[in-house]
């Protein structure tokens, strides 16, 4: 069962980012031209069909899970390496500066994703990059918090108290001990995160807040689907099973990840 | 009647069927007590367990466990659920973390008298400070009001003592009831169950040879889930037979071993190692 | 828990709540960008532009009008709505109602659902059934709300016609249409939410039964069922309360995708339209409201788990 979670994880990601990586060179048709008749079904040559604007189904799909590859990649790496160096010194700091640290990135919990990314396009209008900030930025609070609890976990064991007692400098300390010992925890909440992201860029490009109306997203698929809801319900299916397939993937694998840590830092992940 | 017969009880785990207990038997009268004794990994603790039909669900059991002539292997659970804890009750090793930590101590032995018989919800409260006396709580009431982490680890352990009996069950397992305490209150609740157990037949589970002396004349010496000795426990520690017993009896005498030479392990006595 | 410490706890949620302020106000207001000229459109004369600026007090300081807006919000008063001209107040208090129903009926529905469903794939965990169960919390955890709000429509306003496919009819009106028409929004939302809630609920139990004083509880004759109703709500509950503390915020921003999906009037698509009208004064507005919303109430949380754990409660009045 342990394994299960692995293997689905793994493959439904691998579906997701191959479909990404072909989408970068080689789409069935065009993403965003008109290629067929309005609503076709699903058949040949439009293998799901064709959307209100007669546009090919499948191909936007392909070009979808690029971008919503790319804004994965992009938010969930800068919220890493924001979050992860501040988790580490709140946990290895005295008690105040970790109390303002924590209470910082406890604001920030107050601020999802969404609420973010309207601030954003409320101000300077809404565009593939303050989604990746919005995203990012909401994703920071939940690697400080990760980080520091499990850096906490770490500098309680004796192994770092013999260095720390030997007069390592601090950073020494968190480069050498820390970060490798962390690394585990943080690797399950990357691929966490990430299907997280996902989700929320979906949710924003949904609403309209996001990528420009050029760019082909699940979320705006879904959004166009949504007029055609009467005449053809299908399309509304394609761009939802892609989203659920790739936060699935990342969510199992997150699972699966930490089903492989030590049980001491199963219970931070 | 015995109180409890088991004959040739086989207890594995998981699907490859790593064996804790092979083809235990042993019978227990009426007012016996009887010690089982092994190290971590013997299969003790799986056998108490095994008394109660309280193993993990992945164990495999076979066999025959009889108890007032009643047969507890393969009956479904809704026939075990009334015997636990009014015919056979378990005092565990943990008093610590052995009870819930979000309600009062009294209503936690309370519940046990109105679990079983409804007739007695009336007078629980009496029960209860009642039972707190006679395991030697000097102040029922306060302790009853308590929540666990009020006590120390000699008081829960006496509560959950009361709790164990508050049915007057015929058959008591013990499990290390004492291993977690300090000397001192080992020996109070040592003195607590011996007298106790009177009347009761009792199963005394642990690792300690001395422990086990205090309260049992007869005891079962487990080595990887089989019985390798087994008799009057004076006998066994006069002229213990099995070398895994010989070197349970050396460690225990460990004060009468010479200064300046090296202690024995198990290793010297299972080996042929030199004694 | 003493004066003390609540009184501590006070400050520190005063301090949130400022910089929260502060924070919505900045990414508002600081960020390039220049909203007249937006409002106006590309057309507009600099001079017209310029009126405009005055007009809406944007060539003022940032410090002197980020001060002027936070006591006019503590007062009562979130400023005028730079396209209506009407106070933000008035605009959002109606649409307030909606958007509790939706997000509060949601939260109830998802402890309803989360609480067997996470139960059951605990106690069944080595079982197919308990395998099942934890399945559709993972298929739930993964698909977006607006989808699955999707597909109720589909199904259930579309195929089945059973129900309204959207807007909302206020309880005032109609008791029934009002009950109906909340009835797939409310399920879209609490299906998601119940599913990140099952997961919590599966783990907390998981504890719960490997715990020695669940052990004494099944030694005396409960049932597992039995000893968890028993013994282990109050520790599910404990670490229950948290997590609903926290989901909080995922549970509003569903409920503003919901809205739309829906076709309800509340403070979600109320937001919306600002932002489409660059209104800065009822986007900073609606935000700040949702914002301390989860900033208090998780304080609120924070306070009633200290009263909720005895242990906890009684390490503070020893101090």
């Amino acid at each position: 069962m342990r394994r299960a979670n692995l293997v689905v994880g793994g493959v439904l990601i691998a579906v997701i980012v191959s479909m990404a990586a072909v989408g970068l060179f080689w789409t069935p048709f065009s993403p965003t031209a008109i290629s067929g008749p309005r609503l076709a079904p699903p058949g040949w040559p439009h293998v799901l069909g064709t959307d209100g604007q007669g546009s090919d189904t499948a191909s936007r799909i392909i070009s979808g899970a690029k971008l919503a590859l790319l804004v994965g990649v992009m938010s969930v790496s800068a919220a890493a390496l924001i979050g992860v160096p501040v988790g580490i010194i709140a946990g290895m700091s005295h008690r105040w500066v970790a109390a303002i640290l924590s209470r910082g990135a406890d604001i920030l919990y107050g601020f999802p994703a969404l609420l973010l990314a309207i601030l954003f396009a409320a101000a300077v209008g809404g565009s593939t990059w303050t989604a990746v900030a919005a995203i990012g930025i909401a994703t920071i609070p939940v690697f400080v918090r990760i980080a520091r609890a499990a850096t906490m976990q770490v500098m309680s064991q004796t192994f770092v108290e013999a260095a720390r007692l030997s007069a390592t400098p601090p950073l020494q300390v968190a480069w050498r001990h820390v970060l490798p010992n962390i690394a585990p925890v943080l690797g399950v909440q990357v691929s966490v995160s990430f299907g997280l992201a996902i989700l929320a860029e979906a949710g924003l490009s949904y609403l309209g807040l996001g990528s420009g109306s050029d760019v082909p997203t699940w979320g705006r698929m879904l959004r166009e689907a949504q007029n055609e809801l009467f005449n053809a319900p299908l399309v509304a299916l394609w761009p939802g099973l892609a989203i659920a397939m790739a936060t699935m993937g990342f969510n199992l694998l997150g699972d699966g990840l930490r089903d492989l840590l030590d049980p001491k830092l199963r219970e931070i992940a | 009647m015995n109180r409890l017969e088991v004959t040739d009880l086989t207890v594995a785990f998981g699907r490859r069927r790593t064996v804790a207990v092979d083809r235990l038997s042993f019978t227990l009268g009426q007012h016996e007590r009887l010690g089982i004794i092994g190290q971590s990994g013997s299969g003790k603790s799986v056998t108490g367990l095994a008394m109660i039909g309280l193993l993990p669900e992945n164990a495999h059991v076979s066999g025959s466990i009889l108890l007032n002539g009643r047969e507890l292997v393969g009956a479904p659970e809704r026939e075990l659920r009334p015997l636990r804890g009014d015919e056979v009750s378990m005092i565990f090793q943990e008093p610590m973390t052995a009870l819930d930590p979000t309600m009062r101590v009294g209503r936690q032995i309370g519940e046990v008298v109105a679990l079983h018989h409804r007739d007695r919800r009336g007078g629980i409260h009496d029960e209860v400070l009642d039972w707190l006396g006679r395991v030697g709580m000097t102040d029922p009431e306060r302790v009853a009001r308590s929540f666990p982490d009020e006590l120390s680890g000699g008081q829960r352990q006496r509560a959950l003592v009361a709790m164990a009996l508050a049915n007057e069950p015929g058959l008591v397992i013990c499990d290390e009831p004492t291993t977690a305490l300090d000397v001192i209150v080992q020996r109070q609740i040592l003195d607590l169950l011996d007298e106790q157990l009177q009347g009761r037949a009792s199963l005394f589970v642990s690792h300690d040879l001395a422990v086990v002396r205090q309260v049992c004349d007869r005891v079962l010496v487990m080595l990887q889930g089989r019985v390798v000795e087994s008799g009057k426990i004076d006998d066994i520690i006069e002229d213990p037979q099995h070398p895994y017993t010989r070197g349970l009896v050396a460690a225990a005498r460990i004060g009468n071993h010479p200064r300046g030479t090296r202690l024995p392990t198990m290793t010297d006595f299972t080996e042929g190692g030199r004694a | 828990m003493t004066l003390r410490t609540v009184g501590l706890r006070l400050a520190g949620l005063v301090v949130s709540l400022l910089v929260a302020s502060l924070l919505i106000f900045l990414a508002t207001n600081a960020l390039p960008g220049d909203v007249a000229q937006v409002i106006l459109g590309t057309n507009a004369s600099p001079g017209e532009v310029e009126a405009l600026r005055q007009r809406l007090g944007l060539d003022r300081p940032l410090s002197v009008r980020y001060v002027e807006w936070v006591t006019g919000v503590v007062r009562g008063d979130f400023g005028t709505s730079m396209i209506t001209g009407r106070d933000v107040v008035s605009q959002i208090a109606p649409r307030l109602e909606v958007s509790l129903w939706l997000v509060g009926l949601a939260m109830v529905l998802a402890i309803l659902i989360s609480l067997p469903l996470g139960a059951f794939a605990a106690v069944r965990r080595r079982h197919a059934s308990g395998f099942v169960a934890s399945a559709i919390a993972q298929i739930g955890l993964s698909i977006p709300a607006f989808w699955a709000g999707i597909w109720l429509v589909v199904i259930f306003a579309v195929t089945l016609r059973w129900l309204p496919a959207g807007n909302y009819v206020s309880y005032w009106d109609s008791l029934g249409q009002w009950a109906l028409h909340l009835v797939l929004p409310v399920t879209a939302l609490a299906v998601v939410q119940a599913s990140i809630l099952a997961r919590y609920v599966r783990s907390a139990i998981i504890d719960v039964l490997g715990e020695d004083w669940f052990r004494t509880a099944r030694s005396v004759g409960w049932s597992t069922w039995g000893a968890l109703l028993r013994h282990g709500s109050r520790n599910v509950a404990i670490s229950l309360l948290t997590v609903i503390g926290l989901q909080l915020s995922t549970l509003l921003v569903g409920a503003i995708i919901i809205e739309q999906v829906f076709a309800l009037p509340g403070l979600g698509s109320r937001l919306l339209l600002a932002v489409g009208q660059r209104d800065l004064v009822v986007v900073q507005g609606i935000v700040l409201l949702l914002v301390w919303a989860v900033l208090v109430i998780n304080f609120v949380v924070d306070v009633i788990y200290q009263f909720v754990d005895p242990r906890l409660r009684r390490v503070g009045t020893n101090r």
